[in-house]
């Protein structure tokens, strides 16, 4: 089974002041999603510099592939353009076509898109390689790790970005009686020919409990997960994350920043995850 | 490994299934029409290329796939509000049943797939008294279609049992699905994909934004013309069966195309706008002609939306890559831009060029504008010997996909 080296990892929880006002005004267009994005992968880059990896000073032809969530554009100018549509409590398509579209800015629909959540960060960074952008929710995560495998890009950024600090998504957790996640931006920066972390082997849709027993498994699945865990690798120690499953991009790609955090005392850690309503994938992680 | 086409589907303003499609593009037809699946005579633009439906209902549906309307009745009524998870089910039952309905127990989905569909109407019930949206009122509300609602009518309907990978990659999303589907194959990953686009913008978020944005043309879409104000909003979907040649020949299926190489790549330039030299576009092209091993291609479909922006810098990519000009044409004038389907739907153009052995014309272009000059720039539909055709996308914030086809042989 092929593997790439992970030479850095960028994770983001929260966003910070910018750092300068051309920074600031490029916020001005970016999702919660998007901002995410760009704060975790300056960070992985950065780091990709520290360790004086010299091919990552330059990153024209740098791969990037992300699992990113739904649209996560800013809901109050979505309130606007409702309230200025109401006539005697109904939506009204004449004010909406009217007075509703005045109210937001002429740039809103960029917020929308959620190939934004890419793009900016590629735009900062001067990414300029292969790329693509997965709806996920989970599975797409994993997707746009599985593309990194057979990209023809020898470095790539691979991760997952997404928020459920978003009314619509947040609500629509809860109708679904979804774990609601945490937001988060996680980036792995992977290579052919390092590995200063560890190496991230191709993820497996299929066949997900044969081969070598692992050390450690760490599953964010449901309980027939578990006990095909149980069953497959009795004398592995399975920890169960049943937090981790809720429907977000990053949900994987937490996980996994999981599991290289467990090699300092594992030489193998195997991930599986599988999101609420999908099936399950498995990614194997060993010491470098 | 050979990665070929055994079946393609269609639906686009020009009717459902690729016949309409193709003949439509010959004959010249297409330009857009008012829109009818809502009352758009206040926004600032009120024509697109739609499918010719007004409001999409489980019998309209069992109509057109010739399956009963009870296949259709679990559906939820968001599904049948967002078109395009209608228009994906459509175009990938044409290109299942073309291909002989393989068994797709172990099959992939690669599938470009546009934005969430915004249920605005449900927004009223947020309002609180004073008028304002109260978001807590939201909790037993769906406020949006997810877009993955494609991908999982697609799924359920074929008995797709494989991973689903959902392309949100704007404009480019269509030809990024067909490129990843067709490395997963060439690769191993998967012996069959089901691969394509769907989108649908024509609602009055998609419709208002675009409008905002001041992308859509007032009058017709001209790409290329010097009188060019701007794109013509489309809607529907193309799909495709993918498969290595090896399995398409032991199951005895014609081979519409082979996929020969492609190449993605981004800007990184600007959010709004893209590079002004060309080079990354070009580059996405060049990468393409490599992995297929070509030094040229004899038909190019271009991105070619009619906006004053995109339209000269791939003039100059075309001209920067190719020191043979293919042939080029775009169709956005005839069925719109297809957003997140436009790779796919220009990828079925230039399969049925290649079967077919000619190339659609550019409708409403009159008036050449000397920044989009290009030798091989096409009018008129005509006959042609084309043996290699490339698509080419050129997605909002800078994501880039070129695609080439080769004549079955």
């Amino acid at each position: 089974m092929s593997s790439l080296g992970v030479v850095a990892i960028g994770v983001t929880t929260e966003i910070p002041a910018p750092r300068d006002q051309a920074e600031a005004r490029a916020r001005m267009m970016m999702s919660r999603s998007a901002l995410l994005a760009s704060v975790a992968t300056a960070q992985c880059c950065a780091q990709c510099c520290a360790r004086s990896c010299p091919d990552w000073s330059e990153r024209h032809g740098v791969g990037f592939y992300l699992g990113v969530g739904a649209s996560s554009g800013d809901t109050r100018q979505l309130a606007r353009l409702v309230s200025r549509s109401m006539n005697d409590g109904a939506l009204d398509l004449t004010l909406l076509g009217t007075k509703g579209l005045r109210a937001c800015s002429p740039l809103y629909s960029f917020e929308l898109m959620n190939n934004f959540t890419l793009c900016h960060p590629a735009i900062q960074e001067g990414l300029t390689g292969p790329n693509a952008a997965f709806l996920s929710r989970g599975m797409g995560t994993a997707l746009a790790l599985d593309a990194a495998f057979t990209s023809e890009a020898d470095r790539v950024l691979v991760g997952g970005v997404d928020t459920p600090d978003h009314p619509i998504a947040a609500a629509e957790a809860r109708r679904a009686g979804a774990p609601i996640g945490e937001e988060a931006a996680v980036i792995f920066a992977l290579s052919r020919s390092e590995a200063a972390l560890a190496r991230v082997f191709e993820p497996q849709f299929w066949a997900l409990y044969t081969g070598p027993a692992p050390q450690l498994v760490l599953l964010a699945g449901d309980n027939d997960c578990l006990e095909e865990c149980h069953r497959s690798w009795p004398e592995a120690r399975i920890e169960h994350r049943p937090a981790r499953r809720h429907n977000l991009a990053a949900g994987p790609a937490l996980l996994w920043l999981e599991a290289v955090g467990q090699l300092a005392q594992y030489q193998r850690v195997t991930t599986i995850f599988q999101a609420v309503g999908e099936t399950a994938f498995r990614v194997d992680w060993a010491r470098p | 490994m050979r990665v070929v086409i055994t079946g393609i589907g269609v639906v686009s303003s020009l009717g459902i299934g690729q016949h309409p499609f193709w003949d439509g593009l010959m004959q010249g037809q297409g330009g857009g029409r008012p829109i009818q699946n809502f009352d758009a005579s206040a926004f600032p633009i009120g024509r697109a290329a739609e499918v010719d439906v007004a409001r999409i209902t489980p019998s309209w549906l069992a109509a057109h796939t010739t399956l009963p309307p009870a296949t259709f009745s679990p559906w939820d009524v968001g599904d049948l509000l967002d078109r395009k998870v209608s228009f994906g089910i459509l175009a990938a039952l044409e290109a299942w049943r073309q291909a002989g309905q393989p068994d797709l127990e172990s099959a992939w989905l690669s599938l470009g797939v546009g934005l969430e569909y915004a249920r605005l109407a449900q927004f009223e019930a947020l309002l609180d008294p004073a008028g304002n949206i109260d978001w807590r009122r939201a909790a037993p509300q769906q406020l949006r279609v997810p877009a993955d609602r494609c991908g999982l009518r697609i799924a359920e309907l074929l008995s797709i049992g494989g991973p689903q990978a959902l392309h949100c990659s704007a404009c480019a999303s269509g030809g990024i699905a067909m490129a990843h589907g067709a490395s997963l194959i060439s690769r191993g990953r998967a012996r069959i994909v089901i691969c394509g686009g769907t989108d649908s913008m024509i609602n009055p978020l998609g419709l208002g934004g675009m409008s905002r944005l001041g992308a859509p043309s007032p009058t017709v879409c001209r790409p290329f013309d010097r009188r060019r104000d701007g794109l013509l909003m489309g809607e529907g979907a193309a799909i495709f069966v993918l498969e290595s040649a090896e399995h398409a020949q032991a199951r005895g299926v014609e081979i519409i195309a082979e996929i020969l190489g492609s190449g993605v790549t981004q800007d990184a330039y600007k959010a709004t706008a893209p590079r002004p030299d060309a080079q990354c576009s070009s580059q996405a092209m060049k990468h393409a002609l490599t992995r297929a091993g070509l030094a040229g291609v004899d038909y190019l479909n271009a991105h070619g939306t009619g906006t004053r922006l995109n339209d000269p810098v791939e003039a100059l990519a075309i001209n920067s890559t190719f020191s043979h000009p293919p042939l080029v044409s775009s169709i956005k004038g005839a069925v719109g831009h297809l957003m997140a389907a436009s790779g796919a739907i220009e990828l079925a153009a230039c399969a049925l060029a290649l079967k077919h052995q000619q190339a659609p014309g550019t409708l409403f272009l009159e008036q050449v504008d000397a920044e989009c000059a290009l030798p091989g720039l096409l009018k008129t539909p005509q006959d042609a010997k084309i043996r290699t055709a490339m698509s080419t996308s050129f997605g909002f914030g800078g994501q880039n996909a070129a695609v080439i086809l080769g004549r079955s042989t």
